[in-house]
């Protein structure tokens, strides 16, 4: 792979408008992540989509519960990555691989350049609300994360403590180190970071 | 029939069933009935206003203060026993997932054991057989207890529901509860979405035929806040109305906050349905 961009978004499913109902508490992350991903594609000639699936916070079949019956029932991190390059207008092809936090087989080496979508969440226990709960450990292990992207530090997010953000139902675990392999180094720049429901999103660009 | 212990529900009777929290931390009450003294004058009160049936818990369903079985033990078992003491036919269910509190509360005279967290000690359906208790079987999708759902999926809620709670309403009876003393759960929020709750209302006719009891726990939740978009303090109209289709569906037993409320609304179901004559009907009829 000839790897150009990257741009770091999260998985949330509320990144699909329609599921948060009448309200649209998350408007302003998606629109971040939109112009990263825009951002990142613009020049590449592929994108590949790393998805991460692993664990009741990133699930490999997910249905979505406002549309009983639907059939899509790729994974979560699939199915809000396609819905980003969509809202972004990106046309190119586009290939979705599953992430588990190894790099996978099969990413070779490829004549066009490539732009990375690496879905992933910081830390889910972050408050009394968050799907984790309150783990103290959630704010040192984000703030690291955070200056690493903001840098640009492929290598650094390559040797991330997967065990801790497992804990921490961190679903960047899957798709950060995969990324930062392929990607040792960049020009970093961190756009968005908020945790509103006590589960950190973090928004991206990188480029080499 | 439906027999709670001590009582036998006949087929067109709905029964409320009121919460009495001994928790400092539930979402609702916020420790109004931790003492012991507060909760069994609440107990007084909900059996005033109609209530056939207490549910006492003693751990908060949420994440929040550690309670072990012991804390447990210590917070049910003597309050059943003074609940059962003042008043001998009232219906006593216990909500707990761990068979040493069953064991105990059944033995301070609880009538039902309402497994809130679906099996997940499977101690607590023989206990239920061995003291001849009803057995509550609830949908949490194998959630371990007290941890909040994040990114729940389903192919079909409902076909989920009705699975698992028919799977394990036929291991209580396979132990040797009875059948008559089985009810299902499809339990609003737990492991659930809001989407998933509104769904599982709208489709609840689906889980009461499969012939099996259904008791409902609506009551305040947050997928009646989400849908009204309302504080806690200001769901009780959507929990109504949700409790109303409910009914209609043909749910039998109410896990309720609000007795009287409850009970009106159970009430005029019934005699929308037919099968309760309005309280007094003169109008156009001197």
């Amino acid at each position: 792979m000839t790897v150009v961009s990257a741009a770091f978004v999260p998985m949330t499913p509320l990144l699909l408008r329609h599921l948060s109902g009448a309200a649209d508490p998350l408007a302003d992350l998606r629109e971040a992540a939109v112009t990263a991903v825009r951002d990142a594609c613009a020049g590449a000639g592929r994108v590949v989509v790393l998805c991460p699936v692993g664990g009741r916070e990133a699930p490999r079949e997910w249905h979505d519960p406002s549309a009983p019956g639907q059939a899509d029932a790729r994974s979560l991190a699939a199915q809000v990555g396609d819905h980003l390059l969509g809202l972004a207008g990106v046309t190119l092809p586009q290939r979705y691989v599953d992430v588990d936090g190894r790099l996978p087989d099969g990413l070779a080496p490829a004549a066009d350049r490539e732009a990375l979508l690496v879905l992933g969440d910081g830390a889910a226990a972050r408050g009394q609300g968050a799907p984790g709960h309150v783990d103290e450990r959630s704010f040192g292990f984000d703030d690291h994360v955070a200056a690493l992207i903001e840098a640009g530090d492929g290598a650094g997010l390559a040797a991330i403590d997967r065990d801790l953000a497992g804990d921490l139902l961190a679903t960047g675990r899957l798709s950060w180190p995969v990324a930062g392999t392929l990607l040792p180094a960049a020009e970093g720049e961190l756009r968005w970071r908020g945790d509103p429901f006590g589960l950190t999103y973090l928004v991206a660009l990188w480029r080499v | 029939m439906l027999r709670l212990g001590r009582r036998a529900v006949a087929d067109h009777e709905t029964v409320v069933m009121a919460i009495v929290n001994r928790t400092r931390d539930s979402f609702y009450d916020n420790g109004a009935t931790y003492a012991e003294d507060a909760a069994l004058e609440r107990v007084r009160t909900v059996v005033a206003d109609g209530a056939e049936m207490v549910d006492i818990g003693g751990v908060k369903a949420g994440p929040g203060e550690v309670v072990d079985a012991a804390e447990e033990l210590r917070r049910t078992v003597p309050f059943v026993a003074r609940v059962r003491e003042e008043f001998p036919d009232l219906v006593i269910s216990v909500d707990t997932w761990r068979s040493e509190v069953g064991r105990e509360v059944c033995a301070a005279g609880a009538d039902v054991l309402n497994d809130a967290w679906g099996g997940h000690d499977p101690g607590l359906l023989e206990v239920a057989a061995e003291f001849g208790a009803a057995y509550v079987c609830t949908h949490t999708n194998g959630a371990t207890p007290r941890r909040p759902p994040h990114r729940v999926s389903y192919a079909d809620v409902v076909r989920s529901a009705i699975d698992d709670t028919v799977a394990l309403a036929e291991r209580a009876v396979a132990a040797g509860v009875l059948r008559e003393s089985v009810l299902i759960d499809p339990a609003h929020d737990f492991e659930k979405t809001t989407w998933h709750s509104l769904e599982v209302t709208r489709r609840l006719d689906e889980m009461v035929a499969t012939g099996w009891p259904v008791l409902v726990s609506l009551s305040n939740k947050d997928f009646v806040g989400e849908t009204l978009d309302r504080p806690t303090q200001e769901r009780l109209t959507g929990t109504l109305a949700a409790t109303a289709i409910c009914a209609w569906h043909g749910a039998r037993v109410f896990r309720v906050h609000e007795v009287p409320e409850t009970r009106q609304t159970l009430d005029m179901v019934a005699s929308i349905r037919g099968v309760r004559p309005p309280a007094a009907a003169t109008r156009a009829l001197a």
